[in-house]
């Protein structure tokens, strides 16, 4: 897990009240702060000859 | 020279970046860089006879994934006020969304579009694990009118060591107003806008587009998930689908509108990616096309640039009625 930085930014908020109004709270209900998965994506890699990375995708 | 420079009156970063003078300058279709390296031709910055969707690093970066130390003491030598250099840390992408020279974003079958969200979306979480990257930014600058200079269909991704000052001001707004109203604030414009209609041009299951009450620019458009998302990574298969189709919509209805494609800048303010909470924000997408009528471009000028206020010569309710109509 990534640790918090608060460089120049300051307005993350670890303490938020967790309530919710109720259509806050309705639609929270369906969201997920995960990354969902991508179906079908694939990735591949190469260095190109001055150092950049290139990545392929196909589905 | 690659270098951030802190403005202490506008308490802002600049972001130095000498070698993007350098950058190829409208190519000819022939030597387009972004087209897929043709048998017998010189490489192009894709070494593959086709492709689907590239992301590659930019040969001409605003920042540098490696950057070297900044040396404060040796710029203030001698002075008693002292300026700040940081380093200019990040990564900077193009996605290149087709092989086609010829077709733009708004011309790609819905399946296609769809496969570039997800990689809109694995950028965002890829980078985004980064230690160093507190901010992605994915955009689009699209027509000549923006400064573009490559016409192969392309998008950007920015890799911010830093959350970008426009950004960081939405999220102010949005967590000031949930501590307040204990409700989110862009979920209040939603139901607004839901409830007014005036100033919507699509809407569909899952995603409204509108221009908003407070527009900057005349055909200026916002897209927002109707579910209380922070980012594009919280999007299953089918809301893929509804934002690809608005997208597509949107895109094609500017088109429409003076009967040629339309310029715009592109991008998508989602949340940052220093793990701090913001539950109080709502990922959207925001279009900015700069033309105000059909011959007529609208300028950031004096009062824009001088004092951060923008002119919109235009009604947004009458540029959304012209938006949905055609």
């Amino acid at each position: 897990m990534k640790k918090e930085k608060s460089e120049l930014t300051g307005n993350g908020d670890s303490t938020v009240d967790k309530r919710k109004n109720e259509s806050f709270e309705r639609s929270k209900h369906s969201a997920s702060n995960e990354c969902k998965e991508n179906s079908g994506l694939k990735k591949r890699v190469i260095t190109k000859k001055d150092g950049r990375y290139l990545i392929y995708y196909s589905f | 020279m690659l270098q951030l420079r802190y403005d202490p009156i506008k308490n802002q970063l600049v972001a130095i970046a000498t070698k993007r003078q350098d950058r190829t300058f409208h190519p000819p279709k022939d030597f387009c860089p972004l087209c897929p390296t043709k048998k017998g031709k010189a490489e192009t910055e894709i070494p593959a006879s086709d492709y689907n969707v590239v992301v590659f690093e930019n040969k001409f970066p605003t920042f540098d994934k490696n950057p070297e130390k900044v040396d404060n003491k040796k710029i203030n030598a001698g002075c008693d006020f002292k300026y700040e250099l940081r380093q200019s840390k990040g990564i900077c992408e193009v996605v290149c969304y087709t092989s086609n020279h010829d077709l733009y974003l708004e011309d790609l079958p819905l399946e296609k579009i769809n496969n570039l969200i997800k990689v809109w979306k694995d950028r965002y979480s890829t980078l985004g694990k980064k230690e160093f990257v507190k901010y992605v930014l994915i955009f689009e600058n699209k027509g000549e009118e923006i400064g573009v200079t490559l016409s192969h269909p392309h998008g950007q991704v920015y890799a911010f060591s830093f959350i970008p000052p426009a950004v960081l001001e939405e999220l102010k707004s949005s967590k000031e107003f949930f501590k307040k109203k204990n409700q989110c604030l862009h979920c209040q414009i939603i139901e607004r806008e839901l409830k007014e209609g005036t100033r919507i041009i699509i809407h569909n299951d899952d995603f409204i587009a509108f221009v908003p009450f407070y527009a900057r620019w005349p055909y200026e458009v916002h897209i927002y998930p109707l579910k209380h998302l922070q980012s594009l990574c919280e999007l299953g298969e089918g809301e893929i689908v509804s934002l690809s189709k608005i997208i597509k919509e949107l895109v094609n209805k500017y088109n429409r509108l003076f009967d040629f494609r339309m310029p715009y800048v592109m991008m998508i303010h989602q949340k940052p990616t220093d793990n701090k909470n913001y539950d109080f924000y709502h990922f959207h997408f925001e279009f900015y096309p700069p033309y105000r009528t059909k011959n007529k471009l609208k300028y950031m000028a004096g009062c824009e640039l001088g004092a951060g206020t923008f002119l919109n010569d235009t009604l947004p309710e009458e540029k959304a009625a012209e938006l949905r109509n055609c």
